[in-house]
């Protein structure tokens, strides 16, 4: 793909819309283009300007209110007011014990699982975002695109972009699975700006993400279980992610591995509280909501472990 | 139904409050559609099926609808004379001329007034399309489904409001006599 070719791509690439055959054709374009990486850079500071600048534009708690009030005054639809009160109380004496007993049924049938194909397809949304977000860094920035500003130790990159983010940032000794830590930087999912902590395994040259950013508000209406981490994972035949909840957070991970290469390295770094291996340095962040958490691993603890 | 209601709408007021704005460009004319919006989505629940998008770009579409409701057009209205649509998206691209790039580009940081005011200055339909590009984080096909459009015409909507506002800005410095400073990591 040359210059020419790729000027009708670049929106589209910028914006994470193009298929994964034309989003390697374009990586590669850019790779060697500067003039073209700028135009895609451009595109994403252009949104970032945008969030910046509407911002502030927020509903009132006046207009809340006033919705509020003017949504009880509305008819149930379907049926005159006097009816459906009547009906209601019908429906109650006749049915309440068998919506009761269908309803424990149900409960007892999706849990944990207690979200079903819209948080499959919000998740599945949250990883592709997630991949085509390693690509970009990588693609544009390569992976050493550490802030030159940061400290170079770990404690001192989480405790500058924690200040600066507005949230508690650790990051997570991965040696022990092969993984150096070669830098973190400002990066984000659709344009949402977070912390990005890249890793690099130099035996098999593979790059790992992890990437702390804001909830998605595509996923801010749901609710995930509780009673279990559920772990997302899906790939494209070369990037896996790893989506996974732990109370009310999300986190996200993205590697060139197999999905159970991935897992296994995940599952060592997610919380365990029971058995006191991680400790989570992080803290909820007070106005927005996690879509990754970092944590750090006590290097003491795993000793006696 | 209506506690269900509010607690899968509501916590959508302040994008659909934002859109309104951004539409509208008034407060109070924004205030009347987030709540016109409302009224409408609660009529219409018993009708909605959670897809896969969930409800924010459901609101958003009637917002869109009672926004161009109010000013006569319908809104399935044939699109603007120069949208294209999706085969002819890339032609067009191809026969513009080939401006030629500099390395060197806008610091959006010196101009989020100039930045508010240029997207006010946009058509409605392109504003549109480019906030939920850009603030609602909509993908293409969402947008599409918002705005009653095709694909294509997302894609050609984006890539003029760009190519505007980048005009503007870039003329903006001009007068001013403002360099455009390089982006620096």
């Amino acid at each position: 793909m040359n210059c020419i070719g790729f000027r009708k791509y670049i929106g589209a690439f910028a914006d994470g819309e193009l298929d994964v055959a034309l989003n390697l054709e374009a990586l590669e374009h850019l790779n060697m283009c500067p003039t073209c990486a700028a135009r895609v850079e451009e595109i994403t500071v252009l949104r970032e300007a945008l969030q910046r600048g509407y911002a502030d534009v927020k509903a009132s708690s006046a207009l809340r209110a006033r919705i509020t009030s003017a949504l009880q005054r509305e008819p149930i639809a379907g049926e005159p007011r006097g009816q459906r009160r009547s009906r209601r109380r019908m429906i109650y004496r006749l049915f309440l014990p068998v919506a009761v007993a269908a309803s424990l049924f149900v409960a007892f049938v999706a849990w944990p699982r207690a979200n079903g194909p819209h948080t499959d397809v919000a998740l599945a949304t949250l990883a592709a975002d997630a991949r085509f977000q390693h690509r970009t860094c990588v693609a544009l920035r390569g992976m050493r695109h550490h802030d030159a500003s940061l400290p170079r130790d770990p404690d001192g990159m989480a405790r500058v972009l924690g200040r600066e983010l507005g949230m508690v940032v650790a990051i997570p000794d991965l040696t022990a699975d092969g993984f150096a830590l070669i830098g973190a930087d400002r990066c984000g999912i659709r344009g949402r700006v977070g912390a990005h902590a890249l890793y690099r395994a130099e035996a098999t040259k593979l790059n790992l993400s992890l990437f702390t950013v804001h909830r998605p508000a595509r996923l801010a209406s749901f609710r995930f279980g509780s009673t279990a981490d559920e772990v997302y994972t899906s790939g494209d035949g070369e990037l896996q992610t790893v989506v996974w909840n732990h109370g009310a957070e999300t986190y996200v991970a993205c590697a060139p591995l197999s999905a159970e290469a991935l897992r296994r390295l995940v599952d060592e770094v997610r919380l365990s509280a029971a058995d006191g291996r991680v400790r989570p340095v992080l803290a909820a962040v007070s106005g927005f909501d996690l879509a990754a958490r970092l944590f750090r691993r006590d290097s003491a603890l795993s000793l006696q472990n | 139904m209506r506690e269900r209601f509010e607690v899968l709408a509501m916590p959508h007021l302040d994008a659909v409050h934002r859109m309104a704005f951004v539409l509208s460009a008034s407060e109070n004319e924004a205030e009347d559609l987030a709540q016109e919006t409302y009224i409408r989505a609660f009529r219409a629940f018993d009708r909605f099926e959670l897809r896969e998008y969930g409800p924010r770009p459901w609101l958003l579409r009637i917002l869109y609808n009672v926004f161009f409701s109010a000013r006569g057009r319908k809104r399935l209205e044939p699109t603007l004379l120069d949208d294209v649509d999706f085969d002819h998206f890339a032609d067009e691209i191809d026969q513009a001329p080939a401006v030629p790039v500099s390395v060197e580009t806008i610091n959006w940081d010196h101009f989020d007034e100039e930045l508010k005011e240029a997207v006010a200055e946009l058509r409605p339909e392109y504003r549109g399309a480019l906030l939920l590009w850009a603030i609602e984080g909509l993908s293409y096909k969402e947008i599409a489904d918002v705005c009653g459009c095709a694909l294509g015409t997302v894609m050609s909507r984006l890539y003029r409001a760009r190519q505007v506002l980048g005009r503007r800005l870039r003329d903006y410095a001009r007068e001013r006599k403002l360099s455009t400073e390089r982006f620096d990591e």
